[in-house]
Parts: structure tokens; C-alpha cells; sequence
């Protein structure tokens, strides 16, 4: 019973279509199309829109008869594979100090890039 | 079932070969069960599309624990096919006996959850295998069936009154199984 226990330290949680943590997972009034679920650290890691945006997917598609809704990207929960703590997203070493774009991000793990040379990327990111 | 997507060719024949075992054994009247089929209800939910399926690739038992935290009502029984499972059949089923007890302490906050399992060398299978099914999958795979304690409990006293247990009681040591579950049923009825 490791893994269950492990599953119990997670401390999984209920999140509202609003993005907020409702409470305990199991709690879900709708038993037809329960909340989204996710480990309390993934849900604390998220923004509360980043929250709401996974937890109305799945209603979404919980609606339309879909079983199993994965996750938005950003609320992707790793490391479960290996039975392992729900991972936590990989932090800056140190601040960002370029200049800052609206709607963009530095990609990371690039090493050092002259500043005129920077990966951008667009989408659903944020600078750290 | 329920817009059923299958990420390869092997869970597509895998649904395909339970659909067809229900149809082929476990639907027909069987002499183990005092002539009822060894599951009456079987064939109806896949009509009514209330059986969905999970493949389980690793040791991991997540999806076994997020089908019993999240349960979803629309559905009558979560099959998660185990294609890692233990190889020694009482290890298999020691761990859903203690899952069941973890469920009825209210690990998972909903205590009405039962789990079953289906491991490719129980002595059961003998009594519904029949020889003459095709198998339509070379792999072995173990199951493990995601239910409501309570459907499943009222569902087996109807059925006991039948006879439907008599024989097989008999046969095989389903004793101890029968009434872990009851304790645990009257045990949530104590709690509602």
C-alpha cells in the first residue's frame, strides 16, 4: 500500500470551474461529471486562471460522454509515471533581466545567447 | 461506451475481446451458477454504454485511484486493464481486499466503491471457460473492476436468492468474498 500512501500525502484537491480549490477530491456534488482533481502542489503551483482553464476542460468534455480528460499542458502532472510526488515546474536560477515582450517568454535551457538572439515563445507562458 | 478512444490497435482488439467474452461466456447460462449466466448484467451495460475502459501500462496505480476519487455515476463499472500486474494471483487480490478496506475508511471520501479483480490464473476462470471462446489478444492482461459497492451488493442479493451462488459456493472458496463485501456494505449503510 506505498504507492496509496503516497497517493494520500499528495493530498489531492477539487478545483471549481472558477479556478478555485474547492476542497477535498471525492467532494464533487456532480456525481454524473465530477470537478477536475489535482495534487495540492500542482494546484498551488498553478495561477488560478491556469486552474480554472483545466478545471472547465474537463467539464467541457466530461459533458460530452469523454471518459478520461488529460490535463491542460500547464496543469500537466509529472513524474506520476514512476509512482513518484506530482513534479513541480522547473524555476529560473536566477530573474529574468532582459528586456520583456507582452505575450512572450525567453525559452529556458538554451545556455547563454546573445541577447539579440533569444528564442522567443508565444502562447500560454510566463516569464518567471 | 462512452466515445472509447484507443491510443493503440491492441486496446482497440483488447475491448474487442471483452465485448465478445461477454457476448460467448459470460452471458450464457452456465450449470456453476445454477443455470444463470456468470454475469447477468454484463451484456446490458455495454449495450447502454456504461462500461469504460483504462489501460494500465505500469505499476503505477493512479488511474485506479482517480477512477475511485472521481467517480462518475454515468458509468456502471470502470474496467482497468492491467498489463503489469503481479504475477502471483493472491498477491494481485490481497491488494484490492486491502484497497476495499482503505475505500471504506474513507480514503477516497466516497466509501460506496468496490473493487474486483480478474487475474488470468484464478482457479474461477475454469468455471466459465468453456474452451470454445477465441481469443483475439496473444498478451495476457489482468482486470480490475471499479464499481458501486451498493449496486454490486443489491445486484448479488437478488442473484443469492436465485441460487446463483449455490454450486459455485460450493466449488470454490467465494465465501470469503461474499461476505468481506457484505461486511463492508452493511459497514457503509452504517455510515449513510
Amino acid at each position: 500500500m506505498g504507492q496509496l500512501k503516497e497517493w494520500v500525502k499528495q493530498d489531492w484537491v477539487r478545483i471549481g470551474s472558477d479556478g478555485s480549490i474547492k476542497g477535498k477530491c471525492g467532494t464533487s456534488k456532480d456525481k454524473s461529471n465530477p470537478d477536475r482533481c489535482l495534487p495540492r502542489s500542482k494546484a498551488n503551483s498553478l495561477s488560478k486562471s491556469e486552474r480554472a482553464s483545466t478545471a472547465r476542460k474537463k467539464k467541457r468534455e466530461g459533458s460530452k460522454g469523454k471518459q478520461v480528460v488529460s490535463n491542460t499542458k500547464a496543469a500537466k502532472v509529472k513524474k506520476m509515471a514512476n509512482g513518484g510526488v506530482a513534479g513541480y515546474e522547473t524555476r529560473a536560477k536566477r530573474p529574468f533581466q532582459g528586456r520583456s515582450a507582452p505575450g512572450t517568454a525567453i525559452a529556458r535551457g538554451c545556455g547563454a545567447v546573445l541577447s539579440s538572439r533569444r528564442k522567443r515563445t508565444r502562447g500560454s507562458v510566463s516569464q518567471a | 461506451m462512452n466515445m472509447m478512444a484507443f491510443n493503440t490497435g491492441k486496446e482497440q482488439r483488447i475491448c474487442e475481446e471483452l465485448i465478445s467474452w461477454t457476448e460467448h461466456t459470460l452471458s450464457k447460462p452456465n450449470i456453476f451458477y445454477n443455470g444463470l449466466p456468470p454475469c447477468p448484467y454484463a451484456q446490458k451495460a455495454w449495450t447502454d454504454k456504461k462500461i469504460a475502459l483504462l489501460f494500465k501500462y505500469d505499476a503505477n496505480m493512479q488511474a485506479l485511484y482517480s477512477t475511485l476519487s472521481q467517480w462518475e455515476d454515468a458509468l456502471d463499472l470502470v474496467i482497468i486493464i492491467d498489463l503489469n500486474f503481479s504475477e502471483d494471483p493472491e498477491d494481485f487480490h490481497d491488494y484490492l481486499h486491502g484497497l476495499n478496506e482503505a475505500i471504506s475508511m474513507g480514503v477516497f471520501i466516497d466509501r460506496d466503491m468496490w473493487v474486483m479483480g480478474f487475474h488470468p490464473r484464478d482457479e474461477a476462470n475454469d468455471f466459465v471457460d468453456d474452451q470454445t471462446f477465441m481469443q483475439l489478444v496473444e498478451d495476457e492482461y489482468a482486470m480490475i473492476f471499479v464499481q458501486r459497492l451498493s449496486k454490486v451488493q443489491e445486484a448479488a442479493d437478488k442473484l443469492a436468492k436465485k441460487g446463483y451462488y449455490n454450486h459455485y459456493m460450493e466449488e470454490y472458496n467465494a465465501e470469503e468474498i461474499f461476505e468481506k463485501r457484505e461486511t463492508l456494505y452493511r459497514r457503509l449503510k452504517s455510515w449513510l
